[in-house]
């Protein structure tokens, strides 16, 4: 498929824009730092870092300890979700499937809720990581008939586990005291407020190899999207590059919601704009989604956390945002998956 | 006369020990405090505090140390670096955590209906946006409108709390990840989470050491414990069969105030009989079947529950309820339970209970008389 004129324009802001906007979002937050200190500071914090004896200014422990993580655990998270939500939709060539489809967001849920509920001792993102992907794989492990796992038939298996994953939830949800309950209802909103560097350390790792072996197979999601039967003619076992994409997405998926719970819109959202963007094609689609992702989260979340009195949701920031423009772009253009 | 158990620091309670069915809240409220290991595994992780405590299977020296704590010999200890001596305690989550003596900065996610009575709201930077809300702060703590909001206990705002630079946050034992993050930013956190009127009152007590206010705390919890003896002495006359039934309702009518919890103590202390007293959970969801079959004579709603008396009397499955049928269902006021107002409330229960006996004008003498005493102002108009 040839690109339009001015996708590449697009793609090379849509790849580059991480950074600047990252440095932007580093000088926002309710302390008044100016951008012009923020080199020194983040200096004094690395330097701590390394040097625990190292002293630790009170804004420089704003910027390295809490801003610097929150950015960069949005911009992992954001990338995480939209990254996956290409590959997803690759693997199922179809445009309403999202990162959670498999079950992920359910199984991650009720993996919180239980670890809130009744195990205290088991760190939430680890119980969330667990059983999302568990849930992902549960839903695999449905699908598969006779060595054949029929896509139609993954999607409604992901379909039952996450009705699983949700009945047994609204059981704990149920069974739990109030103040749990509050725990679990603040934990599925989704939120970055407790980003720090140990966070970072227990998302990074999943997502970097989620998207690493995405970005690797960028080239045959384009193959994928044609067609099993073709995709066959030309020497690629579909069925086993299905499976590799949505271990990957799911991997990917489930560590950025270990950490952040469950922002939704981002994973079905920002392929699709990425898409509208640059095209359909996966060399660049699967970059400018990620970019895309990371750098549409870190922004929601500034605004969440930055331009009001009190922080809100992010998940409230990136549906009352993302929704109005995605259908704003919808209706401005030929849509490119149905041409 | 508060015939409490030995029920361990906040949260930390018997229940340990006791055989239980699984799967039942009692047992997760259970493991909250005594699941130790794993749990300091994770604090390691994220502050690189190193503590010590007894594992699951040990709770015999668990409960040991925990009692130790209820005859109030917190062990002197040395603080964080540049703090000067501390004090440890276990606390809401089950933790051994080092306070600060005498803080300075002090940022109150919760306990803010304490702190005034202790005299130090001076020290406060920072206090729940929750807080904000309550009328009566707002006459305790002049400047309220002006003193920072990082957030409420539920949702902590990092970036503005470590801005206020506190010595010290307070807050409810809730989610063991927020303190912990806030831990990890060098900052000493107390999470508790008062399971019983006495453990209200050692967290009083507690908050007097920490503040250096250990007379005060002593005053307080003494002007407290007065108030509840006089109405002991007004009640003790009370036949066994004279205690109505009491059902008390969380913020949905099928959330009951269960066996255990200062709700619970404040209903028996008002001379009323809890109708869920044999559910040991705190509190627990209960079907409408068993509310009709509990019979209350008197229904109590919480000051914040969105639905109120005029709901329950219009709503047909509740007809049948004697309280409903009698009139007898009551919102209770806003005030802190967690706080030297819960005698305040015990009061007007009892006034609701047994009007004959402690007629409401002299119940609102009598609570009166209390925030005068340990508050310096009278409780205001607002319910």
């Amino acid at each position: 498929m040839t690109a339009r004129p001015g996708t590449a324009w697009a793609y090379g802001i849509l790849v580059t824009a991480p950074l600047p906007l990252a440095v932007l979002c580093l000088g926002v937050g309710s302390s008044a730092i100016p951008w012009a200190h923020l080199p020194g500071l983040v200096a004094e914090g690395l330097r701590a870092a390394v040097d625990p004896a190292a002293p630790l200014s009170p804004a420089a422990a704003v910027v390295w300890d809490i801003r610097l993580p929150r950015v960069l655990l949005a911009l992992a998270v954001g990338s995480a979700l939209a990254g996956a939500g290409a590959g997803c939709q690759a693997a199922f060539r179809n445009p309403l499937v999202e990162p959670f489809i498999l079950g992920i967001s359910g199984g991650a849920a009720l993996g919180s809720a239980l670890a809130i509920a009744f195990a205290p001792w088991l760190p939430v993102p680890v119980a969330a990581f667990a059983l999302g992907l568990g849930a992902a794989l549960l839903a695999y492990g449905l699908a598969r008939t006779r060595g054949e796992v029929p896509p139609l038939t993954l999607v409604l298996s992901g379909v039952v586990v996450s009705a699983l994953a949700t009945s047994l939830l609204s059981l704990v949800k149920f069974t739990v005291d109030p103040h749990r309950l509050q725990a679990i209802v603040h934990w599925l909103m989704g939120s970055l407020s407790l980003a720090g560097w140990p966070a970072l350390a227990t998302a990074a790792p999943g997502i970097a190899v989620g998207l690493g072996v995405l970005w690797a197979l960028r080239w045959r999601l384009n193959v994928l999207s044609l067609g099993d039967e073709e995709a066959r003619a030309l020497g690629v076992n579909a069925g086993r590059l299905r499976l590799l994409v949505l271990a990957a997405s799911s991997l990917a998926a489930a560590s950025a919601v270990s950490v952040s719970g469950i922002i939704g819109w981002v994973g079905l959202m920002v392929p699709h704009l990425a898409r509208l963007l640059v095209g359909p094609e996966h060399r660049r689609l699967v970059p400018a989604a990620v970019c895309l992702g990371g750098a549409f989260l870190l922004a929601a979340d500034t605004v969440a956390r930055g331009l009001f009195p009190f922080e809100i949701p992010v998940g409230v920031v990136t549906t009352l945002s993302g929704a109005p423009f995605f259908v704003v772009l919808l209706k401005g253009r030929k849509s490119p998956w149905t041409s | 006369m508060l015939k409490n158990p030995v029920r361990g620091f906040f949260s930390v309670g018997l229940s340990g020990a006791a055989p239980s069915r699984p799967f039942k809240s009692r047992v997760c409220s259970t493991l909250v405090i005594w699941h130790p290991t794993h749990g300091a595994l994770a604090v390691r992780f994220f502050s690189g505090l190193l503590m010590t405590r007894a594992g699951r299977g040990r709770a015999a020296p668990a409960l040991a140390f925990a009692l130790a704590l209820v005859l109030g010999a917190a062990s002197p200890a040395p603080g964080a670096p540049g703090m000067g001596p501390g004090i440890t305690v276990r606390d809401g989550f089950g933790r051994e955590v080092s306070l600060p003596v005498r803080p300075r900065r002090v940022v109150a996610y919760e306990a803010y209906e304490i702190l005034p009575a202790l005299g130090v709201t001076d020290r406060l930077v920072g206090i729940s946006r929750y807080a904000k809300a309550r009328p009566f702060l707002h006459r305790l703590v002049p400047g309220l409108d002006a003193l920072p909001a990082p957030g409420t206990g539920f949702s902590v705002e990092l970036e503005r709390l470590v801005t206020l630079r506190p010595d010290l946050v307070l807050t409810w034992a809730w989610r063991r990840e927020v303190a912990e993050r806030i831990e990890a930013q060098g900052i000493p956190v107390l999470a508790v989470y008062p399971r019983s009127v006495e453990d209200v009152l050692r967290e009083i007590e507690l908050l007097g050491r920490v503040f250096g206010r250990e007379d005060r705390a002593r005053q307080v919890v003494g002007r407290v414990r007065r108030t509840l003896r006089e109405l002991e002495t007004r009640l003790a006359g009370v036949p066994a069969g004279g205690r109505p039934r009491v059902l008390f309702l969380w913020g949905r009518p099928d959330r009951v105030a269960g066996g255990t919890g200062v709700q619970a103590d404040l209903i028996r202390l008002a001379g009323g009989t809890n109708v869920a007293r044999d559910l040991p959970e705190l509190n627990p969801v209960v079907s409408q079947e068993t509310i009709v079959a509990w019979q209350p004579d008197v229904v109590i709603l919480w000051s914040n529950a969105r639905y109120g008396p005029e709901d329950l009397a219009a709503d047909p499955r509740w007809r049948r309820v004697p309280a409903v049928r009698r009139g007898r269902v009551f919102r209770a006021p806003r005030w802190y339970p967690w706080s030297p107002r819960l005698a305040a409330l015990a009061v007007r229960y009892a006034a609701w209970l047994h009007p004959d006996r402690l007629p409401p004008d002299e119940a609102e003498a009598w609570i009166r008389d209390l925030h005068l005493d340990v508050f310096g102002v009278p409780p205001g108009p607002e319910t």
